[in-house]
C-alpha cells in the first residue's frame, strides 16, 4: 500500500524537493513529508495549545546535525502561523547571542524583530503590519460599534481611548510603560500623517536607538532596548500581539550550540543565565502568549565542560528524571522540556521516501516506478555506508535519492535498475 | 645472523620459503591436498627459537630443537583447525604458525607429544590485525630466562586463550548481525510501513490548518 494522495501543489513539491536536494529544510510543504515524528509533534501542538490560552513554553529540540531538527521547528512555525500566530526565528551565531560585549544580545532582540512573519506577511518584516493591522482594527471596532465614521469629531478621541487603554494596561509589566508610550508615539504619527514619528517609533521599536538622549528627544522616553533589557520587549511584543489580534508569538532559536562554542567560560555562563531567566519567566508565568522552540545538538546540551548542563542550575532543570534517563520501557517523556530527536529508523526512511517519490512524479508529470524491494536495496546501501564509517545522515540520504530519482526522470528509456544498482 | 628482538639472541631469522608442491606431495588426503594448493600461496620459516646461544649458520641452527615460527599466506580463509593439523602432520615439530589472508590474521601453535602422531595443536579464526590482541613470540621480561619449550608452552596457552576470546566476539557478531537482520524485515514489513504511513497522514492532518 502507498500513500495516500496528499494533495500536494506542483509549486509546493518544487519548493520542497529543490530545498532538500541543496540540503537545506524548505520553508513550506514540510506537513506533506513530516514522518516518524507523531510524539513529538503532539507535544509541541500542546505547547501550542497552552500559548493560544495565555500561557509560555520553552522547548529544547536535541539531536544530531542533520537529525531534523530545523525541520522540526519550520513545520511547527509554518503551523502556528496558519493558527494566527506571529512567529519570528533567529539563527544564533557568533554575532547573535543571549549577551556578548558587543552588542550580540541586541543583534539577536533585532533578527528576531526583522524577521517577525505573520499568515498575511509570511516571510518577515511583518511589524508595521502588525502595528498598522491594531490601529486598523481599534478603528473598525469604532466604526462598527460606536456607528462612528472617520473624519467624525468623535472619532480620533474614541480610537485614542482604546489605544491609551492598550497601552497603559502594559504598563504594569516590566519597561512596559515606555513600550505603551512607543506603541502610543506610533499611533499619534498614523492619526497626524507624521510619518517621521511612526518611523522613529519603528526605530525605536527594532532596538536601532543608540542613546537615551537620543530616545528622549525624538520619543520621549527615557529608556532604549539594549543588551541587557532585550528579552523583556520580546515579552511584551507577545502580549502586544494578542492585543493587536494575534493568537501570540512564536520564537524559533536555531543553533544553541553557538553558546558551547563560545570560547570563555565566563562569556557561556553569562548566556547560560539569560537562558535560565528565559526558561524560568516561562515555567513561573511571567510571560504569556509566548512560545520559544530552541534547537541543540546533544553535545553542546549535555557536555559537563562547555554545554549547557556545565551551567547547574540549567542542568537540573533541563536534565532526564531518572525514569525518563533509564528509558523505562522504552517510553520517552514529552512533557520533558528537552525533546530528544532519534534519528529515523529505516521503516520511516522508507516512508519519507515514498512521499518524496510521490512530489517528484507529482512535479515533473511521471509516475516513478520504484518498488519496495527498490526502497529497501536504496536503504540499505545508504547504511551500509554508516557502518562503514561514512557519517551519513537524513539530510544525506535525501540529497542523494533526490538525485537518483532526478536520474530516473531525466533517463526514463533507461531501466530504473541500472541506475539503481549503479552504486 | 642473530636477529633476536629485545636482544633475546636465542631467536633467530630463518627467512625459508617452503617449495610447496614438495610439501603438498606429503598430504594422504587427496582432497586435502587439492584444497592446500588452490588456497595456500606461500609458506615461509620466519625464525627459529633455540636455547642455544652464539649459532652461526642456518644448517647448524635447523638442526637445533627449538620453535619454528611459520608465515602462512592464504588465497583465501580455510579452517584454522585444519591448517594446523595438517601442517602439524607434515613437519612434525615444535613449531607456531601464523596464517595471513584480507588483512586479517589467524595464529596455530603446535607441541609435539613423545609418541609419534600425538601431540597438542590449537588455532585461533581469523581476526582483524589489533595491536591489543598480539601475541608476542618472545615477551621479554616473562621469557628472559626460560627455555624454548616453556615459551612455547607459554605461546600456545595465549593462543588457546586467543581462540576462546575470538569465537566468543565471532558469535557475539553473528547474533548482533541476526537481530539487525530481524530488526530490518520487521522494519519493512507491510504492517509497520502501514502503521508509519497512517502516523504521517495524521501528523500531516493535524499541522494542516483548514
Amino acid at each position: 500500500m502507498g500513500c495516500m494522495d496528499s494533495g500536494v501543489s506542483r509549486a509546493t513539491a518544487a519548493t520542497v524537493l529543490n530545498s532538500l536536494k541543496s540540503g537545506v529544510v524548505p520553508r513550506i510543504g514540510l506537513e506533506y513529508i513530516t514522518v516518524g515524528r507523531r510524539n513529538e509533534i503532539q507535544a509541541l501542538l500542546q505547547d501550542v495549545s497552552i500559548i493560544e490560552q495565555g500561557g509560555a513554553a520553552v522547548r529544547f529540540i536535541e539531536g544530531k546535525y542533520g537529525s531534523g531538527k530545523t525541520f522540526l521547528m519550520h513545520a511547527l512555525r509554518n503551523h502556528v502561523v496558519e493558527r494566527n500566530f506571529v512567529v519570528t526565528d533567529v539563527e544564533l551565531s557568533v554575532d547573535k547571542r543571549f549577551v556578548g560585549n558587543k552588542g550580540q544580545g541586541l543583534a539577536t532582540y533585532k533578527e528576531l524583530i526583522r524577521n517577525m512573519a505573520t499568515h498575511a506577511c509570511p516571510d518577515n518584516g511583518a511589524l508595521q503590519l502588525i502595528l498598522d493591522k491594531w490601529i486598523g482594527t481599534l478603528e473598525n471596532e469604532v466604526v462598527q460599534y460606536e456607528g462612528l465614521v472617520p473624519g467624525h469629531e468623535v472619532f480620533d478621541v474614541r480610537v485614542s481611548q482604546k489605544i491609551y487603554k492598550i497601552t497603559s494596561s502594559m504598563e504594569e509589566r516590566v519597561n512596559g510603560f515606555d513600550f505603551g508610550k512607543v506603541l502610543a508615539s506610533y499611533y499619534k504619527g498614523h492619526r497626524t500623517g507624521d510619518m517621521e514619528l511612526q518611523k522613529k517609533a519603528l526605530r525605536w521599536l527594532c532596538g536601532e536607538y543608540r542613546t537615551r538622549t537620543e530616545a528622549k528627544t525624538d520619543l520621549g522616553v527615557n529608556l532604549i532596548i539594549s543588551d541587557d533589557n532585550w528579552y523583556d520587549f520580546i515579552k511584551l511584543f507577545a502580549d502586544f500581539v494578542v492585543k493587536a489580534g494575534y493568537a501570540g508569538l512564536y520564537v524559533c532559536m536555531d543553533e544553541l550550540a553557538t553558546l558551547y562554542e563560545i570560547p570563555s567560560r565566563v562569556g557561556r555562563e553569562y548566556n547560560y543565565n539569560k537562558l535560565l531567566s528565559i526558561y524560568n519567566d516561562a515555567l513561573q508565568g511571567k510571560a504569556s502568549h509566548l512560545g520559544i522552540i530552541i534547537s541543540v545538538t546533544k553535545e553542546a546540551m549535555e557536555d559537563p565542560g562547555r554545554g549547557v548542563f556545565s551551567f547547574g542550575p540549567l542542568k537540573s532543570r533541563l536534565e532526564d528524571t531518572v525514569f525518563a534517563e533509564g528509558g523505562a520501557a522504552g517510553l520517552r517523556d514529552m512533557a520533558s522540556p528537552v525533546i530528544r530527536l532519534a534519528a529515523l529508523n529505516p521503516g520511516e526512511m522508507y516512508v519519507l521516501l515514498e512521499k518524496l517519490a510521490e512530489m517528484h512524479g507529482k512535479l515533473y508529470g511521471y509516475s516513478p516506478k520504484l518498488e519496495h524491494d527498490d526502497y529497501i536495496y536504496f536503504l540499505k546501501q545508504q547504511y551500509n555506508k554508516t557502518a562503514e564509517g561514512e557519517e551519513t545522515t537524513v539530510r544525506d540520504m535525501i540529497k542523494n535519492y533526490i538525485t537518483l530519482l532526478n536520474l530516473i526522470q531525466q533517463n526514463q528509456e533507461v531501466p530504473k535498475e541500472k541506475i539503481l544498482y549503479a552504486n | 645472523m642473530s636477529e633476536g628482538r629485545y636482544n633475546i639472541p636465542r631467536q633467530y631469522k630463518v627467512e625459508k620459503g617452503m617449495p610447496l608442491s614438495t610439501l603438498f606431495e606429503k598430504i594422504d588426503n587427496l582432497k586435502c591436498r587439492r584444497v592446500f594448493e588452490s588456497e595456500i600461496a606461500s609458506v615461509e620459516w620466519c625464525y627459529h627459537l633455540v636455547d642455544k646461544e652464539g649459532i652461526t649458520n642456518v644448517a647448524e641452527l635447523v638442526r637445533e630443537n627449538g620453535i619454528s615460527v611459520f608465515e602462512v599466506q592464504m588465497k583465501r580463509k580455510i579452517s584454522t583447525d585444519l591448517l594446523t593439523e595438517v601442517f602439524a602432520g607434515l613437519l612434525r615439530r615444535p613449531m607456531v604458525i601464523t596464517y595471513l589472508c584480507d588483512g586479517e590474521l589467524s595464529m596455530g601453535a603446535f607441541i609435539p607429544g613423545k609418541q609419534t602422531g600425538s601431540g597438542r595443536m590449537c588455532a585461533t579464526d581469523f581476526y582483524p590485525y589489533d595491536a591489543d590482541r598480539m601475541i608476542e613470540l618472545i615477551d621479554y621480561a616473562a621469557d628472559s630466562d626460560k627455555t624454548a619449550e616453556e615459551i612455547h608452552r607459554r605461546i600456545f596457552a595465549m593462543i588457546r586463550q586467543q581462540r576462546r576470546v575470538i569465537m566468543i566476539e565471532k558469535a557475539f557478531e553473528r547474533l548482533s548481525h541476526e537481530k539487525e537482520k530481524e530488526q530490518m524485515s520487521f522494519e519493512f514489513s507491510f504492517e509497520n510501513l502501514d502503521k508509519i504511513r497512517a502516523d504521517a497522514d495524521f501528523v500531516q492532518s493535524q499541522l494542516r490548518v483548514v
